[in-house]
């Protein structure tokens, strides 16, 4: 046994060497020149054991070190590790209930503060034609649609509530976590109109990481169409701190591409300042001022993945992000960045002229934003002595030398010095407007630029915070203050707006070349801002996924004989749905799922004692089946009862035959022909399929069938009841009672729909039973009685039928491909989980004392899921 | 708040309990014994029957309406209504059965999910005349209901072994809940002027139910 599995062993080592060797040398040969002998060399380096490819890997880097022209390889080996780890990421979504969403009429008074003046006037026309005019009534009748990546769905409608209680689940699957959002969006349904929004909520889904189950009330924010929400595009180049170098910093440098939908926002107002500074005429500066003054402002701040802050900046101006972005050295791992964008805002609009300047730059940037527009070098002179000047003013902020000087170091400076530069001459403009108004020739103006920083330089000496300029730039507080200076009159009138914040995670900033993100800004939660609550329970889960071979021993162990770790793992979990639905895809997959149930069903059949209960609990054996029945028996269920159930739908009439709940005017004889018509078409449309049902299934009936007549020969009812207990209760049944739960119907029954049903499924659910309604259950139902008895043969006729097997039965139909990887990897989930429970459930004395044969397959369980184990971790990393 | 008055003025004499459980333990033959005197011994699975019976609590009548429900899972699509209109539970396992014991937990958490406030709920133990079959002892029972602050009761359907006694004690536990709301709600109430002329309509109602 052990041989056998330290051969196991030696073969899956074998395997994940051979894969990274083949997929390492194809890197190689297509990225790198690297002469054929030395493939041949790496070769004769690798050995047969997972210590020594970490000793490979180690010797990989450090032939990095010493050689420049081996970094590729490096490179080449993470990427090598990343492509083979494969997730499965999955969202469950349940949604319970909202709260204090806002009425109708309350909604259009919002739209009239906003000043939509048309949609008012619409609603208007849409009230006046509404066949509610005299009741001049206006409810609200919600639902929530569920929205992630390219899946949509929503819960069903309810009437005239604003606390509606939907409690309904959706399932999502995750292509991209790292940049996918979960929107969901509480709508009020309008018969004569378009779906009004009513709240909206966005949960981006790298908030869910840890992947742990939550169940909360969100605050719902103000609707706004996704094409409308501030953005902005963010060009990267990140470095972080090395690992094995402490004292080797790291970088992030970040550049302004875009913005989108950012109110008044001007993406390049620069050829006005460059037409500015070579000389134009009065009235262009007065406009350059009016740009500057509408322009977005961006703080930025990064956080440390101890929590410390450690770059805080506020106030830099938009066409600086733009052109020539910010470059920082970083000293510490740092965890995410956060940007905020904010703006100066007119107080009133009294004057006519700005608002012409307003609106006329608009087309002009769009303009150059399409044609790519590249900022110009400023001229080498004045580059030279703004950066003395800025040298001179801030030495503190002065990077430090590295030990070894590079050409990589100053290619890292020189960006620096340009921000430097080009803040420092943006923020002098507003102070050279009044000496230039009686300036008439060329040669002045470069003059007067450079009399002005020599100025600012003097002023920055005396050391008077007031009107150093440069400080502003970097301190917000500060550049407020500046507002109020007599230099800046134009910023008197002015208050700052803010447009949206926005958070970009470190660990989705690629590391190795430059990339790009887009931004979502959203605005900040205010107590003004209340559009009610929703509460949501939400499951993220993400799966490593491995190569199938890794998983091979397990799935060996889980098809032995006896099923010793399947009935084990069945007795402890707490999820056995999620177990029952993995070990079914499984099994299905290898083709060996017929086994799998006959087992299962045998052993519940053989440990109950009492034959009136056969399968009636919840269990792995009728969650098994009732999976299986789901997993290649839909179409069957579609054909059978699909048309049916439509026509239902669609239907007018009552069914109601409680006298209780009868509605005035109702008729009982009446009701009941209703309900007696649709019970008879349901039950023949079920007992005349019996040819359509998919074979596999057939043959789990026949095996069930066949072992009850073996322990209860003379037992007359058990054999049908046995069979009835999974084809009517867990399988007909539920689809008559919640068709959409079973694609049927895309949506939910209302009311009276519902009412039928259950009355249409009960009666249904007897005569499977073999069972009259008698005097002491619900009195009401005895009028179906007759039914029921006059059909009591058929129903055994059809059960009798159904667990035979002829020869030219159709296969079943999978509702979707299985991975059995990603099934593996979910019951290696579930067995990790499990572990301490099963090795209780092991030594527990409680039940029957275990064998010695299912001791041995414990410990090989054991000892698979530690090589799972190191697998997995490896992998991760 | 007027969804509640309006609920009140219309069933201030009427409740609805549910009885939940896995499939098998006794759900419906509890009911029929309370409901009707009589042991039903033929076994059918439920899916879902409303049962009536007035009782006297407190000295007054109320009318209980019990919800059986269906214990298979595979039912579970409705289950989520059943404990939204609900006011008052009992969980029932066999004591012949340790799994329709260790799902108690599994319903349990539903009933918190659904209910944002507190609701009572009664654990109960059937089958307890099958005591050489027995799997699960009192006291792990009377343990599990302590630690989620239910009441405990072991019955017997075929007997009639505390049967009255079981829904007699969740009824009360419904009717003081419904006291101290009202009690609560008048308090509010009496503060905002808008509603005085809700206050006797609520002060009748107060008297008929305390």
């Amino acid at each position: 046994m052990m041989e056998s599995l330290t051969v196991n062993e030696n073969t899956i080592n074998e395997f994940e060497i051979k894969n990274d060797i083949i997929i390492e040398q194809q890197q190689i040969q297509s990225k790198t020149s690297i002469p054929l002998l030395n493939i041949k060399d790496g070769n004769t380096t690798t050995t047969n054991t997972i210590n020594e490819i970490n000793n490979n890997n180690n010797n990989i880097e450090t032939s990095t070190m010493s050689r420049k022209s081996l970094m590729t390889p490096s490179a080449t080996y993470e990427s090598l590790i990343r492509q083979q780890k494969t997730k499965d990421c999955n969202l469950t979504v349940k949604v319970f209930e909202a709260r204090n969403l806002i009425e109708a009429r309350l909604r259009k008074r919002e739209m009239v503060k906003n000043g939509k003046s048309f949609k008012r006037a619409q609603n208007l026309l849409t009230e006046i034609s509404s066949p509610n005019l005299m009741t001049f009534s206006d409810t609200t009748d919600p639902y929530c649609t569920v929205q992630l990546e390219k899946q949509k769905q929503r819960t069903r409608t309810i009437p005239k509530k604003l606390n509606p209680f939907w409690c309904e689940e959706f399932q999502l699957e995750i292509s991209d976590p790292a940049s996918a959002k979960l929107v969901l969006s509480v709508m009020d349904e309008k018969k004569y109109s378009n779906d009004e929004h009513i709240g909206k909520l966005v949960i981006p889904i790298n908030t869910l990481k840890d992947q742990k189950e939550r169940e909360l009330w969100f605050p719902l924010t103000q609707p706004q169409s996704s094409k409308k929400v501030p953005q902005i595009q963010i060009l990267f180049n990140f470095k972080p701190i090395s690992l094995t170098d402490p004292s080797q910093p790291g970088h992030i440098q970040w550049k302004v591409l875009f913005g989108r939908n950012l109110s008044h926002s001007l993406a390049t107002p620069l050829p006005s300042m460059s037409a500015a500074s070579m000389g134009g005429s009065t009235s262009t500066e007065n406009i350059s001022n009016v740009y500057t003054n509408t322009t977005p402002f961006i703080n930025w701040s990064v956080r440390s993945k101890k929590g410390d802050i450690v770059i805080d900046e506020e106030g830099i101006a938009w066409q600086d992000a733009l052109t020539n972005g910010i470059t920082r050295e970083l000293k510490d791992s740092i965890e995410c960045i956060t940007f905020t964008l904010w703006r100066y805002e007119p107080k009133t609009f009294s004057d006519d002229g700005d608002i012409s300047g307003l609106k006329s730059p608009r087309g002009t940037n769009s303009s150059a934003s399409g044609s790519g527009f590249i900022p110009s070098t400023p001229p080498p002179s004045s580059h030279q002595k703004s950066n003395d000047t800025t040298a001179t003013t801030t030495p503190s902020s002065t990077p430090s030398t590295p030990i070894s000087p590079s050409s990589q170091s100053n290619n890292i400076k020189t960006p620096d010095s340009k921000t430097r530069s080009s803040s420092n001459a943006s923020t002098n403009t507003p102070q050279t407007t009044p000496k230039s108004t009686g300036t008439s020739g060329g040669p002045a103006p470069p003059e007067t630029i450079n009399l002005s920083s020599s100025i600012n330089s003097t002023s920055s000496l005396i050391s008077n915070g007031s009107i150093n300029v440069i400080d502003s730039s970097n301190n917000l507080h500060h550049h407020h203050n500046n507002g109020t200076n007599i230099m800046n009159p134009l910023k008197d009138g002015y208050e700052q707006y803010f447009i949206g914040q926005g958070i970009v995670l470190a660990s989705h900033i690629d590391i190795e070349k430059p990339n790009d993100q887009w931004l979502c800004l959203y605005p900040k939660q205010t107590l003004d801002n209340k559009f009610g609550d929703i509460r949501l329970k939400l499951k993220y889960s993400e799966e490593v996924v491995l190569p199938l071979q890794s998983y091979q021993p397990l799935l060996e162990l889980l098809q032995q004989e006896n099923l010793y770790t399947i009935t084990l793992l069945g007795k402890v979990t707490k999820h056995r749905e999620s177990v029952s639905n993995n070990l079914i895809r499984v099994f299905e997959k290898t083709g060996k799922c017929l086994y799998l149930l006959k087992s299962l069903t045998d052993h519940e059949i053989d440990s109950t004692n009492n034959p009136d209960i056969i399968f009636r609990g919840n269990s792995l054996a009728t969650k098994s089946v009732d999976l299986f029945m789901k997993l290649i028996g839909i179409p069957y269920l579609s054909q059978t009862i699909g048309p049916l159930i439509k026509k239902i739908y669609s239907s007018k009439k009552s069914c109601e035959i409680d006298p209780t709940k009868l509605e005035k005017g109702e008729d009982i004889k009446k009701n009941c022909k209703n309900l007696l018509s649709w019970v008879k078409k349901m039950t023949t449309a079920i007992l005349s399929s019996v040819n359509n049902c998919p074979g596999p299934l057939r043959e789990v009936f026949k095996s069930i069938q066949d072992k009850v007549v073996q322990r209860y020969p003379k037992d007359e009812i058990t054999r049908y009841t046995a069979v009835s207990g999974f084809i009517f209760l867990r399988f007909f049944c539920p689809a008559i009672l919640a068709p959409k739960l079973f694609d049927l119907m895309p949506d939910h029954p209302g009311i009276k729909t519902t009412r039928s049903l259950i009355l249409i499924a009960k009666t249904l659910q007897n005569l499977a039973n073999q069972v009259e309604f008698g005097e002491y259950k619900e009195d009401f139902m005895k009028d179906m009685n007759r039914f029921v008895i006059d059909n009591m043969e058929n129903m055994k006729s059809f059960i009798n039928t159904l667990s035979t097997v002829p020869a030219d039965c159709p296969p079943g139909a999978l509702q979707s491909p299985i991975i059995l990887e990603k099934e593996l990897a979910c019951l290696y989930r579930h067995l990790i989980k499990q572990r301490q429970d099963m090795a209780e459930e092991m030594e527990s004395t409680e039940s029957e004392p275990k064998t010695q044969q299912e001791k041995d397959s414990f410990g090989k369980l054991i000892k698979i899921l530690n090589s799972l184990d190191e697998d997995v971790q490896l992998a991760s990393n | 708040m007027s969804a509640f008055i309006y609920n009140n003025s219309n069933n201030n004499n009427s409740m609805r309990l549910c009885v939940m459980g896995d499939g098998g333990v006794g759900k419906t033959s509890i009911t029929i014994q309370f409901i009707s005197n009589h042991f039903v011994n033929c076994y059918d699975p439920t899916i879902e029957d409303l049962y009536r019976k007035q009782c006297l609590i407190d000295d007054q009548v109320y009318m209980l309406d019990i919800l059986d429900t269906a214990g298979q899972d595979e039912l579970n699509a409705i289950r989520n209504h059943w404990i939204k209109s609900c006011e008052g539970f009992i969980l029932v396992y066999s004591v012949t059965s340790r799994s329709s014991f260790d799902q108690i937990q599994s319903f349990l958490d539903q009933i918190k999910f659904l209910k944002s406030e507190k609701v009572p709920i009664i654990m109960i133990a059937n089958k307890s005349d099958l005591d050489d079959e027995r799997q699960v002892t009192y006291q792990e029972g009377e343990n599990f209901a302590n630690r989620f602050g239910m009441s405990f009761m072991e019955v017997s359907a075929k007997y009639k072994l505390n049967i009255d006694e079981v829904f007699n004690q969740i009824a009360q536990h419904c009717v003081k809940r419904r006291c101290d709301h009202i009690y609560i709600n008048k308090s509010i109430r009496n503060k905002n002027s808008i509603f005085k002329k809700f206050n006797q309509k609520l002060n009748n109602t107060f008297h008929s139910i305390c």
